[in-house]
């Protein structure tokens, strides 16, 4: 992978700057030029946050511990530091998932207070997205001669969908979303769309990265960026998305590689933005599309990341194991992953996969 | 059986039923291969020595036979050909079900069709147990998955089709021998 600035219309972001990441091969960089033609500009929101009583501050936090060198200044906010963050990962079927609801019951996260209050940082979740999509005119004319893929969450039976600019600020959350690709083509006088990952979170978010993966079938753009959690020490948090399957020659020439080449090129991109010199602790969740628990990506990524809870063979999208969190923490760490905590949401609320969730507590010692 | 059987084997005939076996196996190996392996930490390196394996002995096996019975050999590039015809049509056919297609894919295809026909009854056989095994043991163990039963029916094909060229050799030879064919006699008995 190569780390690189800002190159070409669709790595553009204004009043934001993400670092983009993508293949070295020139072949995949053109591909993936003619996909990402078709996308609109990633959005971030900034977060507002909720302020304390000030009875409640015992102890005045920086809003999240030391930035790395050479990242901007992210905005702080009092805050007492907090006990424990929950991360998870979800699926939402280009909007169909209830978001809202899915914050209310499976994290305790009330976005009719967030609207009216801002984010409240004593409820610290990042939510890592896939499948968010966004409906906007500022999303550019299908250029000609670029193929789109089939559009998904359309049909009559999709009716409801949120995109997930309306939830962030209806939730008043953080997001750093990009796309990956054009949600199809529109028909006339509808909106165009796009989906890709995304993270929603209650905490801020700083030092935003975009990292297209290598391409198999469709262009995949993991997002990542450094949450703060009050009081606590930054992690690096990654939403991604692999593809399902490569085309029939590429598997048979390939041995079946798609995902595990994709899973290994995410990895490389997060070391190389951690630049040898950042150390900190990364939490990468999301669709794996994988048919087993035991598939050789899970397997290499389990090793990469150490900390990661052991993946189950609980169906999150039918029966099938496809999302799963994998967790690196470092020596000295103050972040502790509780492995009991490691659960399928009960319900898809409206999507077709469930979410993942997990626990990490902060240690003061 | 075949329908060319020329019990004269020729050196051009090992060389062909070689390139055919070789080839046959390689396909018939890495699709058998590919589930299983994916469960595997070495995932794509697994499939590379079940494809060698499988052209190696399917590879000797046509050798052998083309030495044998250079008819045979023969009748197996036909159906090689129809089969190859048949994969390539299967997936133009299917090409508007796919969101991607390329004419690569139409040539994957051919690919596996050829391996697959140019291998005869044993992959049919394979196919069909395999279907068999795998979709009853989808149905009884719980913790079985739907592309576990598909696995377990590619890997019936490949072990079957593989199989068969073992088996069309040890018969070439035992014919040539002077031996009987592995044909199953039965007696009518009229009462």
């Amino acid at each position: 992978m190569d780390v690189r600035a800002p190159v070409g219309p669709c790595a553009t972001t204004p009043n934001a700057d993400v670092a983009w990441a993508r293949p070295d091969s020139k072949g995949e960089q053109s591909r993936l030029d003619d996909w990402c033609s078709a996308t609109g500009e990633p959005v971030v929101r900034r977060l507002a946050v909720a302020p304390l009583p000030t009875d409640v501050i015992r102890e005045a936090s920086l809003g999240g511990g030391p930035a790395p060198a050479d990242t901007e200044v992210i905005p702080t906010f009092p805050s007492i530091p907090i006990e424990s963050l929950t991360v998870a990962t979800w699926n939402i079927e280009v909007g169909t998932g209830d978001l809202v609801r899915f914050l209310d019951e499976q994290i305790g996260y009330s976005c009719e207070s967030g609207r009216v209050h801002g984010a409240n940082t004593q409820t610290p979740f990042v939510l890592l997205v896939q499948e968010a999509h966004r409906a906007s005119r500022d999303i550019p004319e299908i250029p000609s001669g670029v193929s789109l893929p089939n559009s998904i969450g359309k049909s009559d039976d999709h009716a409801s969908r949120a995109e997930i600019v309306t939830i962030a600020e209806q939730c008043g959350l953080s997001l750093f979303y990009a796309p990956s690709m054009r949600n199809g083509a529109e028909a006339d006088g509808e909106m165009p769309e796009d989906r890709g990952n995304a993270i929603l979170a209650s905490i801020p978010l700083s030092d935003l990265s975009a990292v297209e993966l290598p391409l198999e079938t469709q262009r995949r753009v993991a997002v990542a960026a450094v949450a703060h959690p009050p009081g606590r020490e930054p992690i690096r948090v990654v939403s991604f998305h692999f593809d399902v399957a490569a085309n029939m020659l590429r598997v048979l020439t390939t041995g079946n590689s798609t995902r595990l080449r994709q899973g290994l090129g995410l990895a490389r991109a997060l070391d190389e933005l951690d630049n040898g010199e950042t150390r900190l602790a990364t939490i990468i969740g999301g669709d794996v599309n994988s048919w087993s628990e035991k598939e050789t990506v899970i397997r290499h990524l389990s090793e990469q990341f150490p900390e990661s809870p052991r993946a189950t063979a609980e169906g999150t999208r039918g029966g099938y194991p496809t999302d799963h969190i994998f967790v690196r923490t470092f020596e000295g760490s103050k972040i502790a992953l509780d492995e009991s905590s490691y659960r399928v949401a009960p319900l898809e609320y409206g999507s077709d996969h469930r979410g993942r969730l997990l626990t990490l507590n902060f240690s003061d010692e | 059986m075949s329908t060319n059987s020329d019990p004269e084997g020729s050196t051009w005939a090992a060389v062909g039923g070689a390139a055919l076996g070789a080839y046959s196996g390689t396909v018939l190996g890495t699709v058998g291969s590919l589930i299983p392996c994916t469960r595997t930490y070495e995932g794509p390196a697994c499939v590379r020595p079940a494809a060698i394996a499988g052209g190696l002995i399917a590879g000797i096996s046509g050798a052998s036979l083309g030495a044998a019975d250079a008819g045979r050999v023969e009748d197996y590039f036909v159906a090689g050909a129809i089969g190859a015809t048949v994969g390539a049509a299967a997936l133009l056919a299917i090409q508007p079900l796919l969101e991607r297609w390329s004419w690569g894919d139409v040539g994957a295809g051919a690919l596996v069709g050829g391996a697959v026909a140019s291998s005869g009854t044993g992959a049919a056989i394979g196919f069909g147990a395999g279907a068999v095994i795998g979709v009853a043991a989808w149905q009884l163990i719980p913790s079985m998955k739907l592309p576990d039963a598909a696995a377990v029916t590619l890997f019936g094909l490949a072990a079957g089709g593989i199989g068969g060229w073992v088996f069309r050799a040890l018969d070439a030879h035992e014919i040539d021998n002077g031996g009987e064919a592995a044909v199953l006699s039965f007696t009518i008995r009229m009462n």
